[in-house]
């Protein structure tokens, strides 16, 4: 096993394989072709020894075919007896002016057969007759490796190429065997050069780097240095930067491209950058896409080909969650669009987006502005409008929450839009203390079957519990909410321990406290959750509100509490056996007890 | 060591067993639960589950072959419908009438009644550090709630499966050539943590490689069939298990896993008489090959692949062969086939004698086998995983609350449930 592991690990040091040459493939002749042909059937089909005789019959006949030869000594390393093909070989080369394959064929089987000294002779002697020939200086060092004399190796590689005339040719060897060697400075020179191939070269350094037990940082580390110091051609350059998106190196992508960016003039830049954006989008490089798209669009003397560019480097900011990157591509936008395109139209609405959470007074103008120019656009106002009106009210200000709301303008004819509106002015009227008002609105909102499923749905479920409530208690729970809404959940969990608790149930209360505890949870209170759905819990068990309360609690005690957990989801199983999260809780329950992969695992 | 058992003959007529006591027959006033296995069944995986470690607790369970697709009597009570609901599991009280009536429809039907009385102790043959989504029979044993114990080499080589009843074998490769996958996968870690794990416990008992490591191990667990035990094996554990066992005098290893090439003739040495339940096989010794042998109808990493089809389970009669009869309820009788290393058996490679549970119509290829060794039994089943038709190494593990009512892994909950059968003990 360690003998095969030995080979394998040879054979990818020096790429001079035994692979078949297309010449050679071309000079066989029928009978040769047919007998591999028959070999390799033989060997699919497990009878070894069949193609083996098959292949010696007909090496027999014809004992300088390479084809033959190289395919019988594939099949006496698979039998574990590399050396049997030592005689054959010999024989072969003795026949006189041996093809380069013959040749290689034997110096390896010389060194299979434990004769590493007769094996090195031959490829020397190659050397001296063809000194021209990488193939020859390849199988020097290939039993150099074998022999496991690295230092040799590398000599007789650079004494090669110096012989070759031809300073690129050995340098993925050689980078191979300076990384063998330690010497990561010496790997990158030789890897920069096996950079100016292209993508090829960038496939094979890339595949090097990531390789089990590659020394990563410091390899990357020396190969960024040595792009650095050496003045590198544009192709180095650019295959250097498409090997960092590859390996997913954000800075030094960006500051490769940067560096191309400024060096390389005109058409060139263009195209590199075009390829660069594209490049980084399916590494998942936004940021450094964005940067690309950024620079297209500066560059761009044609403007709608300009606002293309800035669209895309607006929505890949956003996608890098670079928030500031994507205003300025949205303010560039609105600068230079025509007012009432399209692009304006989705720029304004974004920047707006962006500007809402920082600066809600500075977001106003741009409602305003939006709400004038784009009449028709009757949804997207409205989701500006209760955007910004949910930013007031996150700051307290029920008043300017409402004034927001106006800013959007007369909803005609759009149901989607009328629901939004009518479903925030509802949420309104019940955080200012006024429950009937709001029940109005909410009706609205719920009935019209458009917009978010989830908007919906609660809309829903508070027109049922509200509308069942007395008026106390469900102003109580509006100041609950808007206590929720502002991140004031001491408030909210006091008002439900408190001012509830003084005041006589209605049979909404457990809906109503539901409400309540979906609103922490979506706002990632998770603690505050578990108490007001521990309060629906235990003082109100049998009602239907209690199954999610305990589907709730389970899921927040699964991490740390999972017996406890477990207790809940049996309990709802138990107790509410035709609740609809029953099969959830089920689930859930098969998960903890490591009966079916969790639904997060991935492997 | 075991008593050698068989199975009560259902020849004996239904009351008569009843007489003797030997079938359980509550009171007409008594309730009992019917776990029904048709289309009205809310889970048919976690039924096994259910009634599993109903008959673990000491129940007394009838499995109703052949009625409503295989459905179980469980006695009623606060625990079992309990644990029911928990599970998921539908089930349906029966009153007296009921009872009477459903007895009535098995005395004159092909059907049985057979009684479930002791659960069988379970292991499962899977190296330590493997997943329980690894192996189709520790999912499905998760899955229904069944308690099971690892085994491996050293604990089989230790002489611990006397300790068990069932013992199930899943993709192990038994002749030791980690499933042909050396070459292929020669730098993958789990590969060489699976070379590195076998080879340290080869040297631990003093085997010279591990080839020979896994030839010990296989003897080992046909000694454990002969005293009568119960085994089931899926996927390429059927098949290498008996290339193993055949292979007693046989180099058929490639060089890779024992230092030396495999013999040129080893199809000829092998010793067919070794086997449980194949024979007169050809070998495929190409190390490069993920393949074994052509007992394998589909050779599933091979050029020469076959297409997957579906495979037809068999009709027995409940009352003359109550075993084919158990381990083939389900709802469905033509199921999907499925790839595993090996996925099926050439009908002209089973040994006479063995039982055919299943086969691909018209294709001379079966999937499912049953026969006897010594005082025991075996049930191979080809294919990985039957809701997961390739599965790919490092694929996603089957989830099987998404396959409730898969009728390919209540063929493997049959298998784990058909030694709780009551048994007759008979002298050798």
């Amino acid at each position: 096993m360690n003998r095969l592991r030995a080979a394998a690990a040879s054979l990818a040091v020096v790429s001079v394989t035994l692979a078949l040459p297309t010449t050679a493939m071309a000079q066989s002749g029928a009978a040769e072709r047919r007998a591999l042909a028959q070999a390799t059937e033989l060997q699919r089909s497990g009878n070894m020894a069949e193609a083996r005789a098959v292949l010696e019959r007909y090496l027999d006949q014809e004992p300088t075919s390479a084809s033959a030869l190289v395919q019988l000594a594939q099949l006496v390393t698979i039998q574990g007896r590399p050396g049997d093909v030592l005689v054959r070989a010999e024989r072969a080369v003795a026949n006189g002016n041996p093809s380069p394959m013959l040749r290689q064929v034997w110096i390896r089987a010389l060194t299979d057969a434990g004769q590493s000294d007769s094996a090195l002779a031959a490829a020397q002697a190659w050397t001296l007759e063809q000194p021209g020939s990488t193939l020859a200086h390849g199988e020097v060092a290939e039993v150099l490796v074998r022999r496991g004399d690295m230092a040799a190796a590398v000599a007789a590689l650079v004494s090669g190429r110096d012989a070759t005339g031809d300073p690129t040719v050995f340098a993925q060897e050689l980078g191979d065997l300076y990384a063998r060697l330690g010497d990561p400075a010496a790997t990158a020179r030789e890897w920069v050069v096996v950079l100016g191939w292209g993508d090829a070269g960038v496939a094979a350094v890339e595949t090097r780097l990531q390789a089990p037990g590659a020394n990563y940082e410091i390899l990357v580390g020396a190969l960024r240095t040595e792009l650095v110091d050496g003045l590198k051609i544009f192709t180095v350059l650019r295959s250097a930067a498409f090997l960092a998106n590859r390996l997913v190196e954000e800075e030094w992508s960006l500051e490769i491209a940067e560096t191309i960016a400024e060096r390389v003039p005109g058409d060139t830049r263009v195209a590199f950058l075009r390829d660069y954006a594209a490049d980084a989008r399916n590494h998942d490089l936004n940021r450094n896409a964005a940067w690309a798209a950024e620079q297209l669009g500066s560059d761009s003397a044609d403007p709608d080909e300009s606002l293309r560019w800035r669209r895309l480097a607006a929505e890949w900011s956003l996608a890098a969650g670079d928030g500031p990157g994507a205003t300025s591509a949205f303010e560039a936008i609105v600068r230079e669009a025509p007012a009432g395109s399209e692009a304006h139209r989705m720029a304004t609405s974004s920047l707006f987006s962006q500007r809402v959470r920082e600066n809600p007074v500075a977001a106003e103008p741009l409602l305003r502005s939006f709400t004038r120019q784009y009449r028709d656009a009757e949804e997207d106002r409205a989701k500006m409008g209760v955007t910004l009106s949910a930013e007031w009210i996150r700051r307290g200000d029920l008043e300017r929450a409402g004034r927001a709301l106006d800013l959007s303008g007369q909803i005609a004819v759009d149901p989607t839009a009328n629901a939004l509106i009518e479903g925030q002015r509802g949420w309104l009227a019940l955080y200012s203390g006024r429950p009937k008002t709001a029940l109005g609105h909410l009706e609205v909102a719920a009935l019209i079957p458009v917009g978010e499923p989830q908007a919906r749905t609660e809309a829903i479920a508070s027109v049922d519990a509200i509308g069942r409530a007395d008026s106390t208690e469900a102003a109580i729970v509006g100041e609950a909410l808007f206590a929720v809404e502002r991140g004031d959940t001491q408030a909210a969990v006091g008002t439900v321990t408190n001012a509830l608790a003084r005041i006589p149930a209605s049979e909404a209360r457990p809906a109503l406290l539901i409400l309540i505890a979906q609103r922490l949870e979506r706002s990632g209170h998770l603690a505050s959750a578990a108490t007001v759905y521990r309060a629906v819990v235990q003082s109100f068990p049998q009602a239907p509100e209690a199954a999610p309360g305990m589907l709730a609690l389970a899921r927040s005690l699964a991490g740390k509490e999972p017996s406890a957990a477990r207790q809940w989801l049996k309990k709802l199983i138990l107790d509410h056996p035709s609740s609809a999260l029953a099969p959830v809780a089920r689930r859930l329950l098969s998960e903890l007890e490591g009966r079916v992969p969790s639904s997060s695992s991935s492997s | 060591m075991r008593a050698r058992v068989r199975f009560l003959s259902s020849r004996v007529p239904l009351l008569a067993a009843a007489v003797l006591g030997l079938v359980w027959a509550p009171s007409a006033r008594a309730q009992v639960l019917l776990i029904p296995m048709d289309g009205s069944q809310a889970n048919h995986l976690r039924a096994y589950g259910l009634v599993f470690n109903a008959v673990q607790r000491g129940a007394r369970a009838e499995w109703l072959l052949n009625y409503r697709y295989g459905s179980f009597l469980l006695p009623d009570g606060a625990s079992v419908r309990q644990q029911a609901a928990i599970m998921g599991v539908t089930t349906e009280s029966l009153d007296g009438g009921r009872l009477a009536s459903l007895r009535a429809d098995i005395e004159n039907s092909n059907m049985d009644a057979v009684p479930l009385e002791k659960a069988p102790r379970i292991a499962v043959y899977t190296p330590p550090n493997s997943s329980p989504w690894d192996d189709a029979v520790t999912m499905a044993l998760e899955y229904a709630g069944i308690e099971y114990d690892r085994v491996w080499d050293p604990e089989v080589l230790s002489g611990i499966l006397e300790d068990y009843d069932w013992l199930h074998l899943h993709h192990e490769d038994f002749t030791g050539q980690y499933s042909k996958f050396y070459l292929a996968y020669a730098g993958a870690p789990w590969l060489q943590e699976e070379v590195s794990r076998n080879e340290g416990v080869a040297a631990e008992f003093g085997y010279s490689n591990v080839p020979a490591l896994k030839k010990a191990v296989a003897r080992r667990i046909a000694d454990y069939v002969r005293q009568g035990g119960f085994l089931f094996a899926m996927c390429t554990a059927t098949e290498t298990l008996e290339l193993a066992l055949a292979a007693h005098s046989a180099d058929i290893a490639a060089a890779f896993a024992d230092g030396s090439p495999p013999a040129a003739d080893a199809s000829d040495q092998m010793d067919w008489d070794a086997t449980l339940a194949f024979g007169r096989a050809e070998l495929v010794l190409d190390a490069t090959i993920s393949a074994f042998s052509d007992i394998d109808g589909h050779q599933v990493n091979t050029p020469w692949r076959r297409s997957l089809a579906s495979f037809e389970l068999f009709d027995f009669s409940a009352k003359i062969d109550p075993v084919p009869s158990m381990l083939t309820q389900s709802h469905e009788r033509v199921l999907a086939d499925f790839y595993g290393l090996t996925t099926s058996f050439r009908r002209d490679r089973v040994k006479p004698g063995v039982t055919v549970l299943a086969e691909e119509p018209g294709s001379g290829i079966t999937k499912y086998l049953h026969g006897s060794l010594g005082d025991g039994s075996f049930t191979f089943l080809g294919g990985h995983d039957p809701e997961d038709p390739q599965h790919l190494i490092g694929d996603q593990p089957t989830d099987l609350e998404l396959h409730r009512h898969s009728a390919g892994y209540r063929l493997i909950l049959n298998n784990v449930l058909y030694p709780a059968a009551k048994k007759k003990a008979l002298r050798t």
